[in-house]
């Protein structure tokens, strides 16, 4: 249903339409790179308590959201994880405002299983979620690894096995030592990339501009209203700033080599890390798998590089923005913006910031309904910078 | 890092690792519960050994037994104790039983016995209190350092062989007996019996046969016994007696 000649907004619950205005609810639909299941968190007009009385809102009930710009939406399944009245409106009944979480409705389907596989990680994966009707389920974005073995999900959900026993060793040659991602957008299409295909390779990137005064429809969806700019906090990934790697070889002697986050994803010349750090200090260690069995394949280094370059997977993205712009649903996690950042006080009187504009990945969106408006907030993230050399401090900052 | 590993139990699927590197198959049970394949399943390496380039041993769990397994939390490597205890497998009756034929063990006490009992039945003991210490063939023979030094060696109607050994000895401050239910062999090259007293052969029939009897001395006329006292024939002066017997 379209609200205000502007947004689309359709609830089911039970496939059947919740007929209510839309001003009777608020919503935050998420989803993240970092998190398999795209999330909500909903309250819902219940004065009288009697979708409650009727259990509309019981934990594990089916519900379908439509949500976005009237011609421009996405749809998605969820589920009820969660639901409370926390507080109570009138001492004639128990009804208030319902406090509601759901979460994607593949979490409702997962069964723990006692399973051994003797595949490739991508293969696995494909077979694992082919049974699920995501949105994009005839053309899975899953991209090809090269770590044919044994795996083992014992008794874990197919959800915990991907998450925790196939994607931290996951590699392809061709992916650049790029880390993976697992995760669903909410658009309810399932995704299992590398940050080359999500960013590096990808061409097409979505324009938001950012400008005082610009003078176009303040209800653009490519205006961003607000700009937040913040890095990663030191204490958080100083660990992966240079790395001590070890494992020991077959005879039982120590390797040890030393990497660090500049060499991930390996782009040599690709620009400048906004990071200051002393490459002679060591600063963390990561111990890879031992060659004490006899496995001579070659695939078992793809696991340890796998091992490598998810260890760094959360570090990698250290630049940030978050950006507050007009609801706008193509805007989700894994896609690619390109900001037009302004700032008049720039040198070169261009106007247009070089330290803040340019291509960042979304890692996290959030889309949220208020009643009456909409808007959604976005936290994205990059790797390098492309600044002029003039700048002073373009010397001091890591280079890749 | 220990913390990156979880100990769970496993049943042991293959003892016959193809590698011969002590691995075993193994099955984490419930975790790889419903695996068809047993070729899918992992193989664990000893967590630990005694042993290097120059010092090995072999120490299998059982088949089918429920051992202890560490396995990294990523499920990539797999490394195995030892067997888990189970309150009713474990049972000294059964030992105590065992011990009961041999017959020297003084103490068969619980606290004090230190022993292992293998699949094919042998049982390794040694009483800690006293000593005795021995290993008890599945058949019943056994052999026993007793707690006051003697060496047992019980056949238990099995074979006792010496084979191929460049000298065998049997020195003794007391006697030593050889007593058998059926005969006596002895077969050499040269067999000689010496008694520095006296020499006794005690039999209901004893015949000297093969060749030549060689017997040295003078007969001594005492009156009775087979022997003559007379070297020479006094009616023909020849000679009658001698030391040799031939024909035997």
């Amino acid at each position: 249903m379209v609200f205000y000649d502007r947004y689309e907004i359709e609830l089911k619950v039970d496939n059947t339409l919740v007929d209510v205005p839309a001003a009777n609810y608020t919503f935050t639909i998420k989803d993240s790179i970092y998190e398999l299941y795209p999330r909500v968190i909903m309250s819902f007009d219940d004065s009288s308590g009697l979708y409650n009385e009727y259990l509309a809102f019981v934990n594990g009930t089916k519900f379908d959201i439509k949500f976005g710009n009237k011609d421009d939406f996405i749809t998605c399944p969820f589920i009820i994880n969660k639901n409370s009245i926390p507080q109570q409106r009138t001492q004639i009944s128990f009804g208030g405002a319902t406090e509601i979480e759901l979460v994607h409705e593949y979490y409702y389907y997962q069964k723990k299983q006692a399973l051994a596989f003797n595949d490739e990680i991508s293969n696995i994966i494909r077979r694992k979620i082919s049974t699920f009707p995501f949105h994009n389920a005839s053309t899975l974005d899953i991209d090809t690894t090269y770590n044919k073995g044994y795996w083992y999900q014992p008794l874990i959900t197919d959800a915990e096995f991907i998450s925790n026993m196939l994607l931290p060793f996951a590699f392809s040659s061709n992916s650049l030592q790029s880390p993976f991602y697992f995760f669903i957008d909410i658009n309810n299409d399932i995704h299992f990339s590398s940050l080359k295909s999500l960013f590096i390779d990808k061409k097409e990137s979505i324009e938001l501009i950012h400008k005082q005064g610009l003078e176009t429809d303040a209800l653009a969806l490519n205006r961003i209203l607000y700009i937040n700019t913040y890095q990663s906090a030191m204490r958080d990934i100083k660990g992966t700033y240079n790395r001590l790697v070890t494992k020991f070889d077959k005879d039982g002697n120590l390797e040890d080599e030393q990497d660090s986050l500049v060499d991930y994803p390996n782009l040599p010349n690709s620009g400048l890390v906004p990071l200051r750090f002393d490459s002679s200090l060591l600063t963390g260690n990561i111990e890879l798998l031992d060659e004490d069995i006899n496995n001579t394949s070659s695939l078992e280094k793809n696991d340890n590089m796998g091992i490598k370059i998810f260890a760094m997977r959360d570090s990698i993205l250290l630049d940030k923005v978050l950006i507050t712009c007009n609801l706008n649903t193509n805007l989700r996690a894994g896609k690619k913006i390109k900001a037009s950042i302004y700032n008049k006080e720039n040198s070169d009187k261009t106007d247009l910031s070089y330290r803040y504009s340019g291509e960042y990945l979304i890692e996290t969106s959030y889309h949220k309904w208020f009643g009456r408006t909409a808007s959604t907030v976005l936290v994205c993230g990059r790797q390098s910078i492309t600044i002029p050399s003039n700048y002073k401090n373009a010397k001091t900052i890591s280079s890749k | 890092m220990l913390e990156n590993y979880t100990l769970v139990t496993a049943k042991v699927i293959t003892i016959n690792d193809p590698q011969k590197k002590r691995r075993v198959q193994i099955q984490p049970l419930p975790e790889l519960k419903d695996v068809v394949n047993n070729s899918d399943l992992p193989w664990a390496i000893p967590f630990s050994t005694y042993g290097s380039a120059s010092i090995m041993e072999n120490n299998l769990p059982e088949l089918n037994s429920l051992i202890r397994v560490l396995v990294r939390k990523d499920w990539k490597r797999f490394y195995y104790l030892n067997n888990r205890f189970f309150y009713n497998i474990f049972n000294y009756t059964t030992i105590q039983n065992k011990l009961n034929s041999v017959t020297e063990l003084t103490n068969k006490d619980y606290q004090n016995m230190q022993f292992r009992l293998y699949k094919d039945g042998g049982l390794e003991f040694h009483n800690t209190q006293n000593g005795d210490h021995g290993y008890l063939h599945k058949s019943g023979s056994y052999t026993l350092f007793d707690n006051g030094g003697n060496i047992i060696t019980n056949a238990n109607g099995k074979n006792l062989s010496v084979d191929n050994a460049n000298t065998i000895s049997f020195t003794s401050t007391g006697n030593t007996e050889i007593t058998s239910n059926a005969g006596v062999f002895v077969t050499g090259a040269v067999v000689e019996i010496e008694g520095t007293t006296s020499a006794t052969i005690d039999s209901p029939s004893v015949t000297i046969t093969g060749g030549t009897l060689n017997t040295n001395g003078v007969v001594v006329p005492t009156g009775s016994g087979p022997y003559c006292g007379l070297p020479f024939c006094p009616i023909l002066g020849i000679p009658q007696s001698g030391n040799v017997v031939t024909g035997t």
